[in-house]
């Protein structure tokens, strides 16, 4: 006859209140479990489209400089032989592709108006494997014949009031130290899906992009992985096995590092959960404290009873605490249960529900909910030592009693 | 043999401000085998003396002793044990903890002893049947007339074979006849097994079960009668 026995009966009590309090929590734990698994749909989310949209998983360049002031001057950063790298690269199973890319700002003037544009150039047969978040909304994508085409994102064509079929100029400073003009035919116009992207990028074809720039190599190498989980794997056997092989200097950056937007967007939602977390234990507590508060005054005389007959003083403590961790793990159990099964309703029947735009993405999107495993239990455990915590209060008011008192209590 | 003394025992009790005394030089003892009884109108005194007796209160002056201990010297944990091992309570409203079965709320205080679950099974049952309520052992109080669940309280004081039992108005919430059976129940444990019985009472009939009779009138004891 545990505390965990009683505390099992006690709880049977007061039907009503006990099935309030467990409402509550299984509300709280639900609602947890949803905006976590809605948190993480999300997260995941710009993190594949910030990957998908030119980042790549891992990126080499020839030297640390490149990453931060390198788009200012690519030339000062050509591989020697990439060929060699890419073979090597693309003999590692978790490597799906690797794409030499040349990103420059440049000038791009249309009819009426003009805006600086930030180029990124590959070569055409890999943009779908670099750019699979990119969507072209209007014209068509590049096939490898196209030469002096450029596709603009949405943003950039609205600025300059260029549409598909336009010729725009552009103008950059070539290798050589010169500055170069080209016309070039708008072809299609994509959405980049993130908003910084949105209002500055424009695409080329690599041999283009060479040509205009009079480049004889490429500054930079994109891996794009299989999964996104390989990446800390692939970093490590560039730098322990494929770096020091190398008559040149290769740094490498994944795309965890060069990504601080999607790092800033992370933390916010991090700091949203915990907030949103933190008020919903605020509502459990309330609640717990009420309910075993309740409980303690109710069976007062019942506390002087068991005192009276041997029980000491941490005997009564362990049976509310005993009642609170009940609490918790059936309100917990049931919230997580609830989420899981509201989780796949809405994954499944209704499809996802649409998110409008949120802050930093150009494009609502049908949000998903994909609570992660540890993150249920974790909100199980915490609704479990909430509940036990909370129920201290009371538990102690219960202790305090004097036996004499609480017998006479009615 | 003194099983049970109070020495010039005060107490009073604070009620908004003001001291109101409850007991004013108690003297008393309780030989072993014995069946007591105080009698006094409310507020004579009565279930404080048990209270004292019982380690659930506390005399402000004067020297309690019970089964050779100084309950005054005792701590929570010392006092808790001694409560579950050396003494047995019953009150007026049966205090039965009503989530537990009849079986079960005999059986508490010997889980708190911490007997064999096997032990502590066969205790139960022979008290069952010595309280008459085997047939009725799975039942709830609620579901138990006020004499059943007086007898289960009776069973719960007596289970750990205590050397003194308690008693605050065992048959306030009976019938007459249920009272009387009760008594009867009690008396024949206190022939048999020799267990101290004090009693607090207004009923003429529970102290015509007992040895002794004590008479309080505020706070003192004014007159003894032997039976």
């Amino acid at each position: 006859m545990s505390a965990l026995f009683l505390a099992l009966r006690n709880l049977a009590r007061n039907k009503r209140r006990t099935i309030l309090t467990l409402t509550a929590i299984t509300i709280g734990i639900m609602a947890l479990v949803l905006f976590d698994g809605f948190v993480r749909y999300t997260l995941w989310g710009l993190r594949e489209s910030t990957i998908r949209n030119g980042l790549g998983h891992l990126q080499l360049s020839t030297a640390e400089e490149y990453f931060t002031t390198g788009h200012f001057d690519p030339f000062r950063y050509l591989f020697s032989d990439p060929d060699r790298i890419i073979k090597r690269l693309k003999a590692l199973p978790e490597v799906k592709d690797v794409v030499p890319q040349v990103t420059f700002s440049a000038t791009l003037a249309g009819a009426e108006k003009s805006g600086i544009v930030m180029v990124q150039a590959v070569p055409a047969e890999l943009s779908r494997t670099l750019l699979s978040f990119r969507h072209i909304v209007e014209g068509r994508d590049f096939t490898a014949a196209d030469r002096y085409r450029v596709i603009l994102a949405r943003g950039v064509a609205k600025k300059i009031g260029a549409r598909v079929g336009d010729i725009l100029t552009m103008m950059a400073v070539t290798g050589s130290g010169g500055l170069n003009a080209a016309n070039l035919e708008v072809i299609g116009i994509a959405a980049p899906g993130l908003q910084e992207l949105d209002n500055i990028q424009v695409y080329l074809d690599l041999p283009t992009a060479m040509d205009f720039l009079d480049l004889a190599g490429v500054p930079l190498l994109i891996t794009v992985l299989e999964k996104t989980e390989y990446t800390g794997e692939v970093l490590k056997t560039i730098t322990q096995r494929l770096k020091p092989q190398l008559d040149q200097p290769l740094a490498v950056k994944t795309w965890e590092e060069l990504a601080g937007y999607y790092r800033q967007v992370q933390g916010f939602y991090r700091s949203l959960l915990q907030i949103v977390r933190f008020i919903i234990m605020l509502v459990v507590i309330f609640t717990i404290v009420n309910t075993m508060t309740m409980a303690v005054l109710e069976r007062t005389q019942e506390i002087g009873t068991l005192r009276t007959l041997g029980t000491q003083k941490t005997g009564i403590m362990k049976l509310f605490l005993a009642e609170g961790f009940w609490i918790g793990a059936f309100g917990g159990l049931s919230g997580l249960l609830m989420g899981l099964a509201a989780s796949c309703f809405i994954n499944t029947v209704l499809g996802g529900i649409y998110i409008p735009p949120p802050p930093g993405m150009a494009e609502g999107y049908q949000a998903f909910f994909v609570p992660a495993f540890a993150t249920v239990w974790q909100n199980l455990l915490l609704a479990m030592a909430v509940s036990v915590l909370a129920s201290i209060y009371p538990a102690w008011k219960g202790v305090k009693l004097k036996i004499a008192e609480a017998l006479r209590y009615l | 043999m003194i099983l049970a003394a109070l020495e010039d025992v005060h107490k009073d009790y604070l009620m908004a401000k003001t001291r109101v005394p409850v007991l004013k030089g108690v003297n008393l003892q309780l030989s072993a085998g014995e069946m007591v009884c105080l009698m006094g109108p409310s507020g004579s005194g009565k279930t404080t003396i048990l209270n004292i007796l019982g380690g659930i209160d506390f005399a402000d002056r004067g020297r309690v002793s019970v089964y050779n201990q100084d309950l005054r010297a005792m701590d929570d944990k010392g006092l808790s044990e001694f409560r579950n091992k050396t003494l047995g309570f019953i009150f007026q409203s049966f205090n039965l903890i009503p989530v537990l079965t009849a079986l079960e709320n005999i059986e508490y205080p010997l889980v708190l002893q911490r007997v064999g679950k096997k032990e502590r099974r066969r205790r139960v049952e022979a008290m069952l049947e010595a309280v008459g309520l085997s047939a009725v052992k799975n039942h709830r109080p609620d579901e138990l007339s006020g004499g059943q669940q007086q007898r289960v309280a009776i069973g719960r004081a007596l289970v750990t074979r205590p050397k003194l039992v308690i008693a605050d108005e065992p048959t306030g919430n009976l019938d007459q006849a249920t009272g009387k059976a009760v008594m009867e129940l009690m008396k024949e444990i206190n022939e048999k097994q020799k267990t101290t019985f004090i009693f607090a009472t207004h009923d003429p009939m529970v102290s015509s079960y007992t040895s002794r009779i004590l008479y309080l009138l505020d706070g003192a004891i004014v007159k003894e009668e032997r039976l």
